[in-house]
C-alpha cells in the first residue's frame, strides 16, 4: 500500500481533493466510482472519508448568500405594508360623479355665490340632513372653508382634508405637507359637516370611511363626520369620487336633482343646483341613478344627464373629458366654446362670456388649467382664431377676430 | 430529493386559501432560496432584494394554483429569474451600465464555514472548489446549483433553463465528465510518481 495515494489522507485532505469535491458536488447523480477507488486503494481510510463527507455536507456551501434574520423581518414588514396599500387601492373604486350645468351657460354665467340647498328630494328618508343646515350664519368666504359643528375653518387652496375613523380631522396643504396639518380632537356627535370650495378654488377630502372626494370650484359638500348605518353625502357642484367598497353600507350621493347609489365602483358627478343640467359620469363599476321618477343603472363610460332638450338622457362618453379637471387640465371633445367658457368661469371665478357669433364653435383637445387665466385664454384665442378682452376685472368677453 | 414537513404541508394548504400568516411563513422559508439563486445570476445585491420583494408581492395577489410545495418553490425561482432578466434588459440599455457578456451568467462560489477547519485549509478548499467550478460553463453551473443545492427535479430544471429533460440530464453528466477527465491525467501522474518510489 506504499504506492497508494489515499492511505495517509485525513478528512481535510479529502476536502482538498478534486476527485472528492467533484463526487460531493454531484451528489447522488455521481456514479460513486470515487468511493470505490478510494476504498479499494486503502480500506482503512474509510472513517476519514466518511468524516470528510460529513464535513462537506455541513460546512461547505455553494452560493451561500443569506439575509440576516433581522433584515428578513424588516423586509416582511415592508412587504405587508405594500400589500395593505395595494389592497386599499383595489378596494377603493373610483366613482366619479360629475354634476355640471352646461345648459345654464347662457343665463347663469353669474352664479349666485350663496348656495341655497334644496330639501332632499321625494320620499327617500332624508339621511342627508345637511341641506336643512344653512350656512347663512357664516359670512361667505372666498377661500375654501370647512364647517364643523358651528365653527368655520378657512383652508388654503388645494388643501386636503382627512377625516380619521376616530373622528379626528387633519388638513394637509399643498406646499406645507404635514407641517401645515391641523388636527382637531375627535368629535363625538355625527353632525353634518360642510366643505365649501368657492369659485377659483379646489380641494379634496378623505371621508371617515376612506372614500376620497375631489371638489371642483364652486362646490359645497355636506357629509357626516363619521358614517353609521348609511353612507350618504350631499353635493352642490362638481365632484370626482372614489368610493371605498363596503357591501354592507351602500354609498349614496345626492344633489338637488339626483340620487346616486353606488353599487361598488368609481365615478364623476356634476350637479350644480344653479345649472339646468346635472350629470353623472361613471368611470368604473356600477351606480344606480335616480332623477325624479326615473331610476336607472349606469355602465362605465356612460353619462346620465338631466334637463336636456329631450329630458333625461344617457350617452356614451370619454370619461377623461369629465374627470380630468382634478389633475389640472380640461379635455374637450365636442364641447361648445360656450360650455367651455362656463367651466372656465367657475374654475377661475371670472365671468367669461361668449359673443353669439363664437358661442357655437366646437372645441377639441386638451387645455392645461394654468394658475393664470390669461395664459389659458391666450391658448384658446390662438387655437380657435378668436379674441378676448376684459370688460372689467371680473368679466371677460370672447369674440370673433376682426 | 426536496422534502417538506407535514406542518409545512398544512401551512401550504392554508397559504393556498389566502391565509396571511401562512404567506408570511413561506416568505421567511423561501426568501433566502430566492435571494441566493438571484445572487448567482446577478451580483448587485440591492437589485436582487428588490426583485425578491416584487415576486412575493405579485404572488400574494395571484391565484395560487400550485400543485405542490416543490412546484411553488419552482415557481418562485422562475419568477425571480424572469424579474432579473427583465431588469437586466432594461438596465443594459441605459448609458451608464455597459453591456457585459450575455447577462445573467450564473456564478457559483464556495464558502467553508467550519471554525474547526484551519484558515489556511479553508482557503485551499475554497480555491479548489472555485477552480473546479470555473471549468464549467455558466449553464452547467446553474444546472448543478438547481439540481444539488435547490434539489429540483430535472423536469423543473429543464423548464427553468428552457430545454428538454434529456438535455438537462446530459448537461449534468457532461459537466461531471468534464471535471473528471481533467483530473485523470493528474491521477496517472501521481500514481507513476508513487510507483517510482
Amino acid at each position: 500500500m506504499q504506492g497508494s495515494k489515499y492511505s495517509h489522507f485525513s478528512a481535510i485532505d479529502f476536502l482538498k481533493d478534486e476527485g472528492f469535491l467533484t463526487w460531493q458536488m454531484f451528489g447522488e447523480d455521481s456514479d460513486g466510482a470515487y468511493r470505490q477507488t478510494v476504498v479499494a486503494d486503502s480500506p482503512a481510510i474509510e472513517p476519514a472519508l466518511r468524516e470528510a463527507v460529513a464535513l462537506y455536507k455541513r460546512y461547505v456551501k455553494l452560493n451561500d448568500y443569506r439575509l440576516p434574520p433581522y433584515e428578513i423581518m424588516e423586509r416582511l414588514v415592508l412587504l405587508q405594508g405594500q400589500i395593505r396599500a395595494e389592497k386599499a387601492r383595489r378596494r377603493r373604486r373610483r366613482v366619479a360623479l360629475w354634476v355640471s350645468g352646461a345648459a345654464a351657460a347662457v343665463a347663469g354665467l353669474i352664479v349666485s355665490a350663496t348656495l341655497l340647498l334644496p330639501p332632499a328630494p321625494d320620499d327617500n328618508p332624508p339621511a342627508a340632513e345637511a341641506p336643512v343646515a344653512h350656512e347663512a350664519s357664516f359670512p361667505e368666504s372666498s377661500e375654501v372653508t370647512l364647517i364643523v359643528d358651528r365653527s368655520a375653518m378657512v383652508l388654503s387652496n388645494n388643501a386636503q382634508v382627512s377625516y380619521m375613523a376616530s373622528g379626528a380631522i387633519a388638513v394637509r396643504t399643498e406646499d406645507a405637507g404635514v407641517a401645515g396639518a391641523l388636527i382637531r380632537e375627535p368629535i363625538v356627535e355625527t353632525k353634518q359637516n360642510k366643505l365649501i370650495v368657492p369659485k377659483g378654488r379646489r380641494s379634496s377630502i378623505i371621508l371617515a370611511d376612506n372614500t376620497h372626494v375631489w371638489l371642483n370650484s364652486g362646490t359645497t359638500l355636506i357629509f357626516p363626520a363619521s358614517f353609521e348605518q348609511r353612507r350618504e353625502i350631499y353635493v352642490d357642484g362638481e365632484i370626482y369620487i372614489e368610493v371605498e367598497k363596503d357591501p354592507a353600507r351602500p354609498f349614496v350621493v345626492k344633489s338637488s336633482a339626483l340620487t346616486i347609489e353606488v353599487l361598488g365602483t368609481a365615478f364623476n358627478v356634476s350637479a350644480y343646483s344653479s345649472d339646468i343640467e346635472q350629470a353623472v359620469v361613471l368611470v368604473e363599476g356600477s351606480v344606480a341613478v335616480a332623477a325624479g321618477r326615473q331610476k336607472m343603472r349606469l355602465l362605465p363610460n356612460q353619462r346620465f344627464s338631466t334637463g336636456g332638450a329631450g329630458g333625461n338622457q344617457v350617452d356614451n362618453v370619454d370619461v377623461t373629458d369629465y374627470t380630468c379637471w382634478r389633475h389640472g387640465w380640461i379635455q374637450t371633445n365636442t364641447t361648445s366654446l360656450e360650455e367651455l367658457a362656463t367651466r372656465l368661469s367657475r374654475y377661475y371665478d371670472r365671468e367669461i362670456v361668449c359673443d353669439a357669433r363664437v358661442a357655437h364653435l366646437k372645441c377639441f383637445g386638451k387645455l392645461v388649467l394654468f394658475d393664470d387665466p390669461d395664459k389659458v385664454l391666450h391658448t384658446i384665442s390662438k387655437n380657435m382664431n378668436i379674441e378676448y378682452r376684459y370688460k372689467n376685472t371680473k368679466t371677460i368677453i370672447l369674440y370673433p377676430k376682426k | 430529493m426536496l422534502k417538506f414537513t407535514p406542518e409545512q404541508e398544512t401551512l401550504f394548504r392554508k397559504f393556498k386559501e389566502g391565509d396571511d400568516d401562512a404567506f408570511s411563513f413561506f416568505y421567511q422559508l423561501f426568501i433566502n432560496d430566492l435571494y441566493a439563486y438571484g445572487r448567482g445570476l446577478c451580483a448587485e445585491s440591492e437589485w436582487v432584494k428588490d426583485c425578491v420583494q416584487d415576486v412575493f408581492l405579485k404572488v400574494y395577489f395571484m391565484e395560487k394554483e400550485y400543485e405542490s410545495l416543490a412546484h411553488f418553490k419552482y415557481f418562485l425561482l422562475k419568477s425571480i429569474k424572469n424579474k432579473l432578466y427583465d431588469l437586466y434588459k432594461s438596465k443594459s440599455f441605459s448609458a451608464t451600465t455597459p453591456l457585459v457578456g450575455t447577462g445573467l451568467d450564473f456564478m457559483l462560489s464556495a464558502t467553508v464555514l467550519d471554525e474547526m477547519i484551519g484558515a489556511d485549509d479553508k482557503q485551499i478548499i475554497k480555491q479548489k472548489i472555485d477552480a473546479l467550478l470555473s471549468k464549467l460553463t455558466a449553464r452547467q453551473r446553474e444546472v448543478i446549483y438547481l439540481r444539488f443545492i435547490e434539489e429540483m427535479d430535472y423536469a423543473q430544471i429543464a423548464e427553468l433553463l428552457g430545454m428538454n429533460v434529456t438535455s438537462a440530464r446530459k448537461l449534468v453528466s457532461r459537466s461531471l465528465k468534464r471535471l473528471k477527465d481533467d483530473q485523470l491525467p493528474l491521477f496517472i501522474y501521481l500514481f507513476l510518481l508513487y510507483s517510482v518510489d
